[in-house]
């Protein structure tokens, strides 16, 4: 796993991408933008080299899923590893985003030891 | 270390777990008095909310209060697997830990970590281990919780589950099945497995409609069961794995070990989608490939708990149910569910081997544990900023409104069709106004069952036994009403309880229940709320209070002629009651006074009624909105004044002779029996010129806390209900003014606060 | 979030940002008795006409009450008063110039209103030593526009609760 490798983290509420930032933190990543919605996300993919987007579902503007399609239906984004983040009680959602494409999902709430599985096997 | 913004929200969601808990500690208790059984739904909603805590905890490392959550809720998990039996010492342990959790929430707030109390933490942590290994002795007090299933994400090992999904590189099936295969039996294939799958579809459906463990959940496991044999024989292994997965997730479900709930049926319903896209693919000449099978395969797992993992309580099969009690044996209900075609309760009536009496019992046992099922509130969580942003736009439309539809310059004309518009949007406004306000009301139930664990503890020291009865718990109120209420509530608690409730004994001795009644009421009543505190206590004894009231300097003379009501109203003056101790039940205030002074904020009133040996009566009346007032416009001089309307008791032209004037120059005027003062807001304001004769204006009878006054003014211009607007900032309060408002002709006018108006004549 | 978008369209103007450099030197002038006075253009949000003003007790003498500016609650001050002058009636001249003083909307009522004056730094005395304490708290400055002298007035001093002798600043300034 490339800890120097740029991670976009997609969420309405800051706190959550506070909570995520942090746990990446801890795992070694230092390299972590941020972005309020798909919308934003999309521009921040198209300016920077990401290596790995962690998303979550319910967004306003763009969700997740949208964003997800939008990445995985682009030629030069179509490969970057995609982690959606999905609340307890939406675990249909996941079905949608596995249909899409998605590499893995997290389900909130979750510990950082669960993140950490979740980013290796998607990396690694 | 951590953001302040989570760990806020941590206290905050703490707090209000701890407030649910109590309650239901309480009733827990209660029911196993009452029928020697421990409510199941309750315990495991109690078991869920110190298990949500302790995640939550664990998540901020907050040591102490992971600590602590994690051994109550071993001892919860005892409980629900029957390895204990309840008893007070257990509960009062429970208790005992969440004061201290509450303790330290407050140590979080302040200082940001929980530590320095890790002495106490160990105490608790050692007493509720002795409480669990207890009488059983040959229970490990070090048995971790068998539901510490903390992570969500991570597969957990279900040895029942089948070993971990190969990688998805498919080769085609080996050359000796492809050998028998014709097209024809793959013809064959995709069309019953359609028909499989519209069959799954269809169970599934049925089985979220309600059919508890009917048709839906049987017929969906067999129809899958018969679909993944199909896709085995056919080599399909990708459809053959999912399908065994989905059938996993159904056995659990009929063993209750799954949540036959709305979301798990969704996902499976998704599944069989998942299922008809492989079919699809295998009759476009496809290797019947699933996108994202492994991920898939992962989410059905993740939705079996894993082996240890408790049952949940919530809709158990109705044979396992009928066996636990007695009322069928385990035999008997296997060969029922082969037979299933009509409910299962039915069939082992017919074959005779349970009564309908029975199955009625295990059928609400069932519903009940159904119910118990967390209803999901749609609440999201909203700065109270915004909401008063939002409380202040709207009442500047309502008066941007009326300042269009009662414009000076309309004066005099007819105007239909603009009336007719007008109108509309006046009840707009007004429709916008009760929702904007509305968003800010919070029932009372929260406040009152806080009340609950009080008056449990409070009784309890006192040696009392004391019933909490609660009416109306769904009123609601505005917010700031429920933070400001709160203590003044507590107080007079405290009071039913220790003085008004008497001991067991001497209630029976005088007739009584022993066990004494605090009622609890909420309810609106024209445009304000009443909350009453009613007791069946012994009830105040007015000579005692004249007594103490004389002693202490509050009233001049000997009160006899004072009215009961108003020597009552006595307890709520400062300087009363002597400082109580600050115990750690009530935390703060120092007696009834807070009342007065926290009601006063709400410019509401209290009540007080009593007979001896019978109860008392407080009642609290706090104007329902706090932004719309009700009021007189009056005209003194030059000026408009408001007057809310509540303050208003009657109005006169008074007659010269019915006038004193009292040497020092203030004006009396006798109304019936009664000598009131009068006042002239241009004196008591110093403002303009309000100096006519009494007898050329009217006199308006203000009454505030008891008291009367007499206000003099020109005209009287009418009735209006306004939205209350704070004068600017830096002008501070002025006492005797409330606020002041925009008028229809944009003119801006004061809004009277009595009670400092009457303040304010006096010197 | 944008906090302060309640106040009239024109603040939109003058706190535009590539406008307010520009602003910098432009003062609103105005007269009372008998003297020119000035404020920033950039604290100026409108000016009204006068209009009747609720008075509330407790208050200094030179506040002289509120108003309703399009729903908003706002204080008016009388100039006259705040340089102890005595007071004279309204007429169709007076006026009410509504300032920003501290994210809040406070009205001056002044006898009229002039124009708005270019003063280039260069030609601002500052406020004379003498008598400092007094009414030269909210005394930013001496203008000198042609041969005129306009008292440029800071507008975050003007509630300071001192009531101020009438200002003689005026002759001195000409003098230095």
């Amino acid at each position: 796993m490339d800890l120097g490798m740029k991670i976009l983290v997609v969420d309405d509420f800051s706190t959550m991408r506070r909570i995520v930032k942090g746990v990446l933190r801890t795992l070694g990543f230092k390299n972590i933008i941020e972005a309020e919605n798909g919308k934003m996300a999309l521009s921040e993919l198209k300016k920077e080299e990401v290596g790995l987007i962690v998303s979550d579902w319910n967004m306003p503007e763009m969700t997740g899923l949208e964003l997800l399609k939008a990445v995985r239906s682009d030629g030069k984004l179509k490969g970057i590893p995609f982690i959606m983040v999905t609340a307890e009680g939406q675990k249909e959602n996941i079905v949608e985003a596995i249909k899409a494409g998605v590499s893995n999902y997290i389900v909130k709430p979750f510990t950082p030891d669960t993140l950490k599985e979740k980013v290796e096997a998607v990396l690694g | 270390m951590h953001d302040p913004e989570l760990v806020e929200g941590f206290i905050a969601d703490s707090r209000e777990m701890i407030d649910e808990v109590e309650p239901y500690l309480i009733e827990l208790q209660k029911s196993f008095e009452a029928e020697g059984d421990v409510d199941e739904e309750i315990l495991n909603t109690i078991f869920r909310l110190f298990h949500s805590l302790k995640g939550a905890a664990g998540f901020l490392h907050l040591d102490n209060v992971t600590r602590v959550t994690h051994e109550a809720e071993t001892l919860l998990n005892h409980l629900r697997e029957g390895k204990l039996t309840l008893n007070d010492t257990q509960m009062d342990m429970i208790f005992e830990a969440s004061d201290f959790i509450r303790k330290l929430l407050s140590s979080i707030e302040e200082k940001g970590s929980d530590e320095g109390f890790e002495s106490e933490a160990e105490e608790i942590v050692e007493s509720l281990r002795k409480t669990i290994a207890g009488p059983a002795g040959n229970i490990s007090a070090d048995e971790q919780p068998a539901a510490s299933n903390d992570q969500p994400g991570a597969p957990p090992d279900d040895p029942s589950v089948s070993p971990v999904p190969e990688t998805t590189d498919e080769e085609p099936v080996a050359s000796d099945e492809q050998l028998l295969i014709t097209p024809e039996m793959k013809k064959q294939f995709i069309e019953e497995s359609d028909e499989l799958l519209e069959e799954v579809e269809q169970n599934l459906l049925a089985l979220e409609g309600g059919e508890g463990q009917g048709e839906g959940l049987a017929g969906a496991f067999r129809n899958i069961h018969s679909f993944k044999g199909n896709c085995g024989f056919f080599g399909y292994s990708e459809l053959e794995r999912l399908s065994h997965k989905s059938e996993t997730v159904l056995e659990h479900m009929k063993n209750g070990a799954v949540e036959a709930c709305g979301e798990n049926i969704s996902v499976l319903l998704r599944i069989v989608d998942m299922l008809r896209g492989g079919i699809a693919d295998v009759s476009e000449g496809g290797q019947g490939r699933i996108q994202g099978c492994d991920l898939l395969l992962e989410l059905l797992d993740d939705m079996i708990p894993a082996a240890e993992e408790e049952q949940p309580a919530e809709g158990k099969p109705i044979g396992e149910i009928l066996v636990e009690r007695g009322d069928a044996t385990p035999e008997a209900v296997e060969s029922a569910l082969e037979i299933q075609s009509k409910p299962l309760g039915e069939i082992l009536v017919d074959m005779g081997k349970t009564t309908p009496k029975a199955v009625e019992k295990a059928l609400s046992q069932q519903e009940k544990q159904g119910k118990t099922k967390k209803v999901v509130r749609r609440d999201i969580r909203v700065d109270l900023d915004k909401l008063n942003e939002l409380n202040d736009l709207v009442g500047e439309l309502v008066t941007a409104q009326a300042m269009v539809v009662r414009n000076p310059d309309l004066k005099g004309h007819e105007f239909e069709n603009f009336e007719k518009a007008a109108h509309h949007l006046e009840q707009i406004s007004a429709s916008l106004q009760d929702v904007a306000m509305s968003l800010r009301m919070i029932p009372v139930s929260g406040l009152f069952r806080k009340m609950m664990r009080l008056v449990h503890d409070l009784s309890r020291k006192a040696g009392k036994r004391v019933d909490l009865r609660m009416k109306g718990e769904e009123t609601e109120v505005d917010k700031t009403v429920i933070e400001v209420i709160s203590d003044p509530l507590v107080h007079i608690i405290r009071n039913s309880v220790d003085h008004g409730i008497e001991p067991p004994d001497e209630r029976e001795r005088a007739g009584k229940n022993p066990t004494g009644m605090v009622e609890l009421e909420a309810k609106h009543e024209g445009g304000e709320v009443w909350i009453t505190v009613r007791d069946d206590g012994k009830g105040l004894d007015r000579e005692r209070i004249l007594a103490k009231a004389i002693q202490k300097g509050l009233i001049e003379g000997d009160g006899k002629d004072m009215a009961d009501k108003e020597i009552f109203g006595l307890i709520f003056e400062p300087g009363f009651s002597t400082a109580e101790k600050v115990t750690d039940i009530s935390g703060r205030g120092v007696g009834m006074d807070v009342v007065r002074k926290n009601i006063d904020q709400l410019k509401g009133r209290v009540d007080v009624q009593s007979t001896a040996g019978e109860g008392t009566t407080i009642s609290i009346r706090i104007p329902l909105t706090l932004a719309i007032i009700e009021g007189m416009l009056v005209r003194s001089g030059e000026s408009r004044y408001l007057i809310p309307l509540l303050a208003i008791k009657e109005s006169f032209r008074p007659k010269l002779d019915h006038v004193t004037v009292m040497p020092g120059g203030q004006e009396m005027v006798r109304v019936r029996e009664e000598l009131i003062p009068v006042a002239r807001l241009s004196h008591v304001y110093r403002l303009g010129n309000g100096n006519g004769r009494l007898d050329e204006g009217l006199l308006i009878i203000l009454e505030n806390q008891g008291k009367s006054m007499c206000l003099f003014v020109d005209e009287i211009l009418g009735q209006m209900e306004t939205v209350i607007k704070g004068l600017p900032g830096f002008m501070g309060n002025i006492q005797g003014v409330s606020g002041c408002t925009i008028l229809g002709d944009g003119e801006v006018s004061l809004i009277l606060d009595v009670g400092g108006l009457m303040e304010r004549a006096k010197q | 979030m944008e906090e302060n978008k309640g106040k009239g369209a024109l603040e939109d103007d003058f706190l535009d940002e590539d406008e307010e450099d520009t602003q910098k030197d432009k003062f609103l002038t105005f007269r009372v008795g008998h003297e020119d006075y000035g404020i920033e253009i950039r604290h100026v949000t409108e000016i009204i006409g006068i209009q009747k003003i609720t008075a509330v007790p407790d208050m200094p003498e030179f506040v002289k009450g509120v108003i309703n500016l399009r729903g908003k609650v706002i204080p008016v001050l009388d100039m006259r008063r705040r340089f102890s002058l005595e007071d004279r009636d309204y007429d169709e001249r007076t006026c009410i110039v509504v300032v920003n003083v501290a994210e809040a909307a406070v009205g001056l009522v002044v006898d009229t209103v002039n124009e708005v004056v270019d003063i280039p730094e260069e030609r601002i005395e500052p406020a004379p030593e003498i008598n400092k304490g007094g009414n030269n708290l909210m005394i930013q400055g001496l203008g000198k526009v042609g041969e005129e002298v306009k008292i440029l007035l800071d507008v975050n001093k003007l509630l300071n609760g001192q009531t101020p002798e009438p200002p003689a600043g005026a002759e001195q300034a000409a003098v230095a």
